[in-house]
């Protein structure tokens, strides 16, 4: 009892501050977080239940979430791929270019959604780099569901490398070793070795990497086109909605969105609390 | 990179008939750069069922050298052969060694007895034997490393001790030709380091393996090895019994290692040794007149009543496991000097009293 009375002098705030500065937090939380989220749904329900399920059958509606599953089931694949390929050279090899890699695979992070979007444009569109080459070719990339694609897996690249990377470093190559000096060929080494290390790790950064690839709308705004019921994904849907003052149903396509997120936090926190020691990510973000 | 080790000169191997008894041969390795320390052209044979230990401090290339053997580790120069036939061109997992890892390595994902079955199962179809067969060699490997009874735990649920025993089960499950340990007892605390290594011993006595252990404790490879190979910087300093490497270390490093000594800088001049302007007797043959260094083991020199040996003052006793020592200084020379001191009654730091020098291991400079 002593023990703690002396740990809470030592921690210095009277318990007046302490709770005051809890509802500063709460408050400013409640007000820019969770108001704002309860509003999507209690706007898009807001005509009743018949709008809110009318406003997500329309045909548009479904053609854009369609079209963002497609999209999210090619580019998260991708990204799981490309991020544990490049996680694996990066953190268990040493060469030369390893610092540039690192870099390279940060580009996404740092730059602007938009300008993601006009490089795939500039290089793949009418005036482009391969433009013309593509256009006799007969294959459309910009204003098409490739170009989507494209501009999704580029902005969401760094999600499952990022995350895979620190904790590969951190295990370093002693099992794999192991596995290949007890007779493992490489390929039976990274599936009962490496893939059973990295799991929790992979399944966080697919999780991170697949709500960024549904939810991204810069990058996929310019190479879309707003194409209705072609090019749109669900965060373009939104905004053509809302545009046209349609509220409701821009509401109740946007809580599609805001379901999606809240079920990637639940799972990224149940990661968390039940895997921490699996991912380097948990630590980091 | 690659997990094949490059290809290298068989030095005259190839011809040459089995059952020379040489277990491990290696010739010539040169290697220059990488992730481990440099080798500078190591050569060196371990006979066959022979438990040797490779000492050295860190960076001296001796866990390069395991790893090189092991093929984990790919290198410049030389060529290395087990029973007589080269390792060139094989990959890791076929030159059948038993590599056990300084952390383990244990797959913490899958049970004990999965680790330990892990090399038999990966076999391809022709040699694996049976699930039953790789069972019951696993739960008797298990027995050998006395851990029966454990065999549906984890890594996480072992104590450090146990975690080394499974990866030593599971290394030689594969039936190895070599089995390599990489500073087996590293990370565990001093008292089971001291029942593991004798536990090690045994194991080495009943499977008779050609055991090739790196170690940076001289108690641990004394005790342990049949032979001891010392290196120092990339290269081998002096490979023997432990005995013979304890009574005469052939260069300045290797004394300066084994022994626990002090270093202290001596004049030799006309055949004596002069430490601090006091004659402390004949220079060992073939020491020319100059600056030396004398590598003085605690036993190497007792002290005696002042007025006797040359003056020195008591500094500290240190009280030990081993017996107590004496921390003496004498005139003229910086450094303090460890001595056995078996009869302490009586004496305190600041006392003036003699030292005598029994054993002089001096070595020229450079």
């Amino acid at each position: 009892m002593a023990d703690a009375r002396s740990r809470r002098e030592a921690a210095g705030e009277s318990p007046a501050v302490r709770a005051l500065l809890i509802a500063v937090g709460a408050g400013f939380l409640l007000l820019f977080v969770a108001v704002p989220l309860a509003a999507v749904f209690v706007e898009a329900s807001a005509k009743g239940l018949g709008a809110y399920l009318d406003a997500l059958a329309e045909p548009d509606a479904q053609a854009a979430l369609w079209l963002t599953l497609t999209v999210a089931a090619v580019a998260v694949p991708l990204n799981a791929a490309f991020g544990i390929a490049a996680s694996w050279c990066v953190a268990k090899f040493a060469f030369p270019g390893k610092s540039l890699l690192l870099t390279l695979i940060d580009v996404p992070f740092s730059v602007s959604p938009v300008v993601s979007g006009l490089i795939y444009v500039l290089v793949f569109g009418a005036q482009g780099l391969f433009g013309p080459w593509l256009d006799a070719h007969g294959v459309q990339v910009v204003f098409a569901v490739p170009g989507i694609v494209l501009a999704t897996v580029f902005v969401t690249f760094p999600f499952v490398a990022r995350e895979l990377i620190p904790l590969m470093e951190e295990q370093g190559r002693a099992d794999e070793e192991a596995a290949l000096t007890l007779g493992a060929s490489g390929l039976r080494c990274f599936l009962t070795v490496t893939l059973p290390n990295i799991k929790w790790g992979l399944l966080y950064g697919v999780l991170l990497c697949n709500a960024r690839a549904m939810g991204e709308f810069g990058a996929v705004s310019v190479v879309s086109g707003h194409i209705r019921g072609l090019t749109n994904t669900l965060p373009l849907h939104v905004e053509i909605l809302y545009n046209e003052y349609d509220l409701a149903a821009a509401f109740a396509v946007a809580s599609l969105l805001a379901l999606l997120a809240l079920v990637t936090l639940a799972l990224k926190a149940f990661l968390e609390g039940r895997y921490g020691d699996d991912l380097a990510g948990a630590r980091r973000h | 990179m690659t997990w094949r080790a490059p290809g290298g000169i068989e030095a005259g191997a190839a011809g040459q008939p089995r059952g020379g008894g040489v277990g491990i041969a290696v010739r010539g390795l040169v290697k220059s750069y990488g992730a481990g320390a440099a080798l500078k052209g190591v050569s060196l044979d371990v006979e066959r069922g022979e438990l040797l230990a490779l000492l050295g401090p860190s960076g001296s290339g001796k866990t390069t050298l395991l790893r090189v053997i092991a093929g984990l580790e790919a290198f410049d120069e030389g060529s290395v052969a087990f029973d007589g036939a080269s390792t060139a061109g094989l990959s890791v997992g076929e030159r059948g060694v038993g590599f056990v890892f300084q952390h383990y390595a244990l797959f913490r994902h899958m049970t004990v007895l999965d680790n330990v079955a892990y090399g038999l199962r990966v076999r391809p179809r022709r040699t694996r034997p049976a699930a039953a067969e790789i069972r019951r060699r696993s739960l008797a490997l298990l027995d050998l490393v006395q851990l029966g009874g454990l065999e549906r735990r984890y890594p996480a649920q072992l104590s450090g001790g146990q975690r080394q025993r499974v990866a030593l089960a599971r290394a030689l499950a594969i039936e190895p030709r070599v089995l390599l340990l990489d500073e087996p007892f590293g990370a565990l605390d001093a008292r089971v380091r001291k029942d593991l290594r004798r536990w090690l011993r045994e194991i080495h006595e009943r499977t008779g393996q050609t055991t090739v252990f790196v170690t940076h404790d001289q108690d641990e490879a004394m005790e342990l090895a049949d032979r001891v190979a010392i290196l120092d910087a990339g290269r081998i300093e002096q490979v023997g019994r432990p005995a013979d490497i304890y009574a005469a270390p052939r260069t300045a490093f290797v004394a300066s290692f084994v022994g626990d000594p002090t270093a202290l800088g001596v004049t030799v001049a006309a055949g004596r040794v002069r430490l601090g302007g006091f004659d402390v007797g004949a220079a060992p043959a073939g020491v020319p007149d100059g600056p030396a260094r004398q590598f003085l083991r605690p036993g190497d020199a007792a002290l005696v009543p002042a007025g006797g040996g040359v003056p020195a003052r008591v500094e500290a006793l240190l009280w030990a496991s081993r017996g107590v020592r004496a921390e003496v200084s004498v005139a003229g020379s910086a450094r303090r000097i460890e001595v056995d001191c078996p009869d302490p009654a009586g004496l305190r730091a600041g006392d003036a009293v003699g030292l005598r020098f029994d054993h002089l291991r001096v070595y020229p400079l450079g």
